[in-house]
């Protein structure tokens, strides 16, 4: 099996540049019966190829965008639910090598406070989110030597052994620099969910010209998750921070990323990230970027990748703005943080400085009870799930999630357990009343033996049981 | 024994119970599946413990409880550490490393 070694500076990779320039050039003014055609296979729960997306990209007329919507919304429903699975982000380092020009983190940023958190202050910074209801988090590192395979490692144990009560984290995802295999092996062993890496641009060009430094080897970090999965890691997240070049081309790449670790490891990503370019302190770049994504285009392209990969999980985050927030959700977001604050320290510690602690600035500060609230009033049922991670439903045997059913049955009760859990341990009283109300809705759709096993779980949770999960 | 072999012992024991049966490590908090080590079909039960040690856990849906400590023994025979240990994606990367050698 080919593995990219770091001392190969360029190889022809899985990203075919001028393919996708043509495909999105042949494809335009799309026939209507071709573009539905497509929809169709999608709502059939199929993967699209790369002519089908690209297809669908080109898609300008207004009906055909709603059918599009419309769609995106209706296979999200069908494969995931009404559930939203709730995280936060934790950032333990900002100290960076790279001089990446949209990064706040950058190493030539001298406004930039730079902070490692002591193994201390992570207890303290995870205590408190804790304390607010928090079980899932992912923790993010800059790009340095500092934060070797065996420090990740370290802080991470660290999160997992810290408890408040009966609570503690139960799933800590990685968003670090690409690693060797050897390193993932080291991280992999305390424990993690996903690894993310993201590729930024997937423009070969505009790559080279916007990364200085390790981070600037385009098939080093394109090869990342190859890695991850070689060393073991059946869960990986990509992404592409749009806004850096053309979005149509970046959904291209996060498609074809899809394809290639499909066919290389039979099982494609986890998540799939598709942040947005924000401002940032000292980062010029960030007030003028060279492709900036309408919130029209930002709305499509997550409807379009939701068709593209019906099984793969979609994090929107808290770079956006909430009213835009909630009107994406809708178009197949299975993710989100929330109660997010992404200076380092700033969970435990009101910081005036923690902007210029931060890599970007946020557009959603609503504390979590508030947007726990805010979902459940829309319908939708926050979830801190963590179950199938702990019961060895991961990798490809996580793929039987496409079983008709596996929702209904499993995926919806844990969802409702973990918010049960809230509800009791954490939330305002208003909260409270709605998820309680909203449970009972949901238990009354189910059918006859899971509806008495979810009854007594739940019941279980009221006299105090804990992380009780089918 | 080989991965084949323990499979084998699973999809035994799937239809003998009509269960379904699926081996997972301990890593850290994570109970990782071992790919390739399962058998029979979804049956939407939540998952029942068949065995756990420090290293393993076997998980099933609808093995009868007295079954448990027969198929238990059966499958830890058949199972060596080093399979744990080494998953598909591992021994992959050592085909190439041996291939690159060459």
């Amino acid at each position: 099996m080919f593995v990219f070694v770091k001392e190969r500076e360029d190889i022809k990779t899985f990203i075919p540049q001028e393919e996708i320039k043509e495909l999105l050039e042949k494809t335009k003014n799309p026939d209507p019966i071709r573009v539905r055609e497509i929809i169709s296979k999608s709502l059939d729960k199929q993967r699209l190829e790369p002519e089908e997306t690209a297809t669908l990209l080109n898609v300008e007329d207004k009906e055909l965008l709603e059918e599009i919507f419309e769609a995106a919304g209706k296979l999200k429903e069908k494969i995931y639910g009404n559930r939203i699975v709730l995280f936060a982000p934790l950032y333990i380092g900002n100290y960076c090598v790279n001089d990446c020009v949209y990064c706040g983190f950058r190493v030539s940023n001298k406004k930039i406070f730079r902070k490692t958190l002591s193994m201390d202050e992570i207890r303290k910074e995870v205590e408190s989110l804790l304390e607010k209801g928090h079980k899932r988090l992912i923790v993010v590192y800059g790009e340095h030597p500092m934060y070797s395979p065996e420090f990740i490692a370290k802080t991470i144990e660290v999160v997992y052994s810290t408890k408040v009560g009966k609570s503690n984290i139960r799933r800590v995802n990685v968003n670090a620099a690409p690693q060797t295999i050897e390193g993932y092996k080291i991280i992999k062993s305390v424990g993690i969910g996903t690894f993310q890496i993201f590729q930024e641009t997937y423009h070969y060009e505009t790559y080279k010209k916007l990364h200085k430094g390790p981070k600037a080897n385009f098939a080093w970090r394109l090869y990342g998750l190859d890695r991850a999965m070689m060393a073991g890691i059946d869960d990986v997240g990509i992404g592409a921070l749009f806004g850096l070049y053309d979005w149509k081309f970046e959904v291209m790449g996060l498609l074809y990323h899809t394809i290639h670790l499909e066919e290389r490891f039979g099982v494609g990503p986890h998540t799939i990230s598709f942040p947005r370019l924000k401002w940032a302190v000292n980062t010029p770049f960030t007030e003028n970027p060279p492709y900036p994504v309408s919130d029209e285009d930002f709305k499509k392209l997550v409807a379009i990748i939701r068709l593209s990969v019906p099984y793969t999980g979609m994090i929107l985050t808290a770079r956006e703005p909430s009213k835009l927030r909630d009107e994406v959700i809708r178009l197949g977001v299975s993710q989100i943080d929330a109660g997010s604050s992404i200076g380092i320290g700033s969970y435990s510690k009101k910081d005036k400085k923690v902007l210029q602690k931060s890599q970007f600035m946020l557009g959603d500060h609503r504390p979590l009870d508030e947007v726990i609230r805010e979902l459940m009033k829309k319908g939708y049922i926050p979830s801190f799930c963590t179950a199938c991670y702990r019961a060895g439903r991961t990798g490809e045997h996580f793929m039987e999630f496409a079983i008709p059913g596996f929702v209904k049955n499993f995926c919806t009760p844990n969802a409702l357990f973990t918010l049960k859990e809230y509800l009791e341990d954490f939330a305002s009283e208003e909260t409270k009343k709605i998820g309680n109300e909203l449970i009972m809705r949901e238990v009354e759709k189910m059918d006859g033996v899971i509806k008495k096993k979810v009854l007594e779980a739940l019941e279980r949770i009221e006299k105090g049981e804990r992380d009780v999960r089918f | 024994m080989s991965d084949s072999d323990v499979k084998k012992v699973l999809e035994e024991i799937a239809k003998r119970y009509d269960c379904k049966i699926w081996i997972a490590k301990k890593i850290g908090r994570r109970i990782s599946y071992i790919s390739g080590l399962k058998a029979g079909k979804e049956r939407f039960l939540p998952p029942d413990v068949v065995y756990e040690d420090e290293k393993i856990v076997i998980f099933s849906e609808g093995l009868p409880k007295e079954a448990k400590d027969v198929v238990a023994g059966k499958i830890l025979k058949n199972l060596s550490w080093e399979l744990i240990e080494d998953d598909r994606f591992e021994s992959s990367r050592e085909d190439s490393e041996k291939s690159r050698q060459r």
